[in-house]
């Protein structure tokens, strides 16, 4: 909760002087006489106080599951449970980023007493996704208007539609608990790797008994390795990828947030390990695991974890305060194990989330960058940040990492998790 | 107009009332029908600027065309206004219609970032307008703060309704909150008012220039404590 004055009324003690003196030059009672009234009026800030915000917010959604590209009405309303009036409640309803308004206002502003009641409706246009409501924020005015009181109310409320989840194509291969990721290793298998000479320990099964029947020899067969793949989703959420193509517009995090939300949905049949990592106003790092309490971990991190806001940090609080890049960096190679595969999700708009990719592909691990395109073609400014996003993706590339230029009008394709991309 | 975002716009009523307050007080201080007639055109005309590119249910008169009629009316109004026999009927006037002029394009906006500065710059002109007709006897005290109340009223409404539109959108239903913000102000002014002519009609007339200067410097220290 912030309580700010707005400085609304600053300067209006002047009116008073003035009167006051040009009453007292002019020998004129009457004007001077409007300089008392101007005095009452500097004083009328000061009558009252910022007032005690004790609200709630009850969000009702009309299909929490549509189709996509349904209209979707969603009621709010908002009660004041405090004993204070709200002569000047302001409630911004937080619609979820991907999510467009069609009709109604999702803004509205009411007079509430103590218990009383205001609702407001508008509808939005549901797309593919799960989509959740983000905290409403209210700013509530004195009724003077001299004091601002914002706070943010939760309601937990989230939209799903349904052909959100890309149609995961099914895989050939010997099923059981062994992944789909064929290792050029040596070991437990099914494909016939190479023979090497025994070793206490090994398996009785794996021994080549024919070899052994013929020579007196003992050998031990080897098969190629087959592993789960272990990825890790990273989402850049700096300052910085807060970018969106324009004014109203979805931004570059919101969208690399609706395609982590689709490879979580595509990864987890596979039965792959999924990890969540962001770069961001608050370092968040989930390892990779299996599991449906994991994918619901996940998907819970990604609702509620304050690097996954989708709105920009404020000023100069959230981006000087966020620990620096390669910092982070450093902390994700120390906790990840070293086989873990990448997938960093960055609009790529400044130079140091390139180094931080190719650091992570130096490290060993199999990095891939999916880049949400939130460049425009309007100005000239525009124009060249297209053409250095266009360079950033050009130079990853050439250091022979698989880059995924998204255009994110279009739902980002399991074309993504052909398992060449992420073969090591 | 270029770099206007029309959806931050301040909202519609409060800007209506607030053009409608700074008419009221130029009215206050000039009761002759010419005077009057000056101030309705100035406000239709302003009503016409200020209504532009705005969307309403009822039909309003849109466009360039009324626009510029909107413009010319604000200016045949000053003429008028300037043309006036009597000069105080003049100064009662022409600060007026300048400054409901100001705070009609300070809530048109004219530019979102001066919009502010624009409905301040109203508050002056009108305020000038009431120290002038004070200092020319043009009318007499009720007038004087009844005018200057109704000013500042018309700020307040301007600022409340910019400050909706730029955190709300114009779209957002804000009327309840306009009135009832509006109508405290109004409503602690016409106190004001009350309190400021009980003390001038028991006693404020008889005092010396001294005790004056002494009042002034207890004024001044109040003011100077109440900004800290």
């Amino acid at each position: 909760m912030t309580v700010r004055a707005t400085g609304r009324w600053r300067g209006i003690a002047a009116v008073a002087l003035f009167f006051v003196a040009v009453g007292l030059l002019t020998d004129r009672p009457a004007t001077l006489l409007v300089g008392v009234v101007g005095a009452g009026v500097a004083a009328y800030p000061r009558l009252s106080g910022p007032p005690t915000v004790d609200v709630d917010v009850e969000r009702r959604v009309g299909d929490s599951r549509p189709a996509r590209g349904e209209p979707v009405t969603v009621t709010t309303r908002v009660t004041n449970t405090g004993d204070d009036t709200l002569a000047d409640c302001r409630v911004l309803d937080g619609v979820p980023p991907m999510l467009s308004v069609t009709s109604g206002s999702p803004r509205h502003a009411a007079v509430l007493r103590p218990g009383e009641t205001t609702a407001f409706s508008y509808a939005v246009e549901a797309d593919a996704g799960r989509h959740q409501f983000d905290p409403a924020t209210v700013l509530a005015r004195d009724i003077t208007g001299a004091h601002e009181v914002e706070t943010t109310v939760t309601a937990g409320t989230e939209i799903r539609c349904a052909d959100a989840v890309p149609d995961v194509p099914v895989r050939d291969q010997p099923d059981g608990h062994a992944g789909r990721l064929v290792t050029d290793e040596g070991g437990s298998g099914i494909e016939f790797h190479s023979v090497r000479e025994y070793r206490p320990g090994d398996p009785i099964g794996r021994i080549d008994s024919k070899r052994w029947a013929r020579t007196g020899e003992l050998t031990t067969v080897e098969f190629r390795e087959e592993r789960p793949t272990s990825v890790l989703l990273v989402v850049d959420a700096r300052a910085p990828a807060y970018r969106a193509a324009a004014d109203g517009r979805p931004n570059a995090v919101a969208h690399s947030i609706t395609g982590v939300e689709q490879l979580l949905a595509s990864l987890s049949e596979r039965r792959d390990a999924v990890g969540l990592a962001a770069f961001g106003r608050e370092p968040c790092f989930e390892a990779p695991d299996v599991g449906t309490d994991h994918e619901e971990t996940l998907y819970r991190l990604l609702g509620t974890h304050p690097a996954f806001d989708s709105n920009p940090p404020a000023g100069l609080s959230g981006g000087s305060d966020a620990p620096a890049l390669d910092r982070q960096v450093t902390r994700l190679r120390k906790r990840l194990d070293r086989d873990a595969q990448v997938v960093v999700l960055s609009p790529l708009t400044d130079e140091p989330i390139v180094a931080a990719v190719r650091t992570l592909a130096a490290a060993g691990h199999a990095v891939t960058v999916i880049s949400p395109d939130v460049t425009a073609d309007g100005s000239l400014g525009e124009r060249l940040a297209a053409r250095e996003r266009a360079l950033r993706l050009r130079a990853l590339r050439g250091a022979d990492l698989p880059v995924v230029d998204w255009d994110p009008s279009t739902p980002l394709g399991t074309v993504l998790l052909e398992p060449r991309r992420w073969s090591a | 107009m270029v770099g206007v975002s029309v959806s931050h716009r301040p909202t519609p009523l409060a800007s209506g009332l607030a053009v409608l307050c700074c008419g009221v007080s130029t009215a206050i201080l000039a009761p002759t029908v010419d005077q009057r007639l000056a101030i309705v055109a100035a406000l239709v005309g302003v009503g016409l600027v200020v209504a532009r590119g705005r969307e309403f249910d009822a039909p309003v008169p849109d466009g360039a065309v009324w626009t510029a009629v909107g413009a010319a009316l604000v200016v045949a109004a000053l003429v008028r206004a300037e043309t006036l026999v009597d000069p105080r009927h003049r100064i009662a006037v022409v600060p007026g219609i300048v400054g409901t002029a100001l705070v009609g394009l300070g809530v048109r906006p004219v530019s979102d970032r001066f919009a502010r500065r624009f409905v301040s710059a109203g508050l002056a002109a009108c305020l000038v307008g009431v120290a002038l007709a004070g200092v020319f006897r043009a009318a007499g005290p009720p007038r004087l703060l009844g005018a200057a109340v109704a000013a500042v009223v018309a700020w307040d409404l301007a600022e409340h309704g910019i400050s909706l539109g730029e955190q709300l959108r114009t779209d957002a239903e804000t009327r309840a909150v306009e009135l009832v913000h509006g109508a405290a102000t109004a409503a602690y002014g016409a106190v004001l008012v009350a309190v400021a002519l009980v003390l001038y009609e028991h006693g404020a007339t008889g005092l010396s220039l001294g005790t004056l200067l002494l009042l002034l410097a207890a004024a001044v220290t109040l003011l100077a404590l109440l900004y800290r």
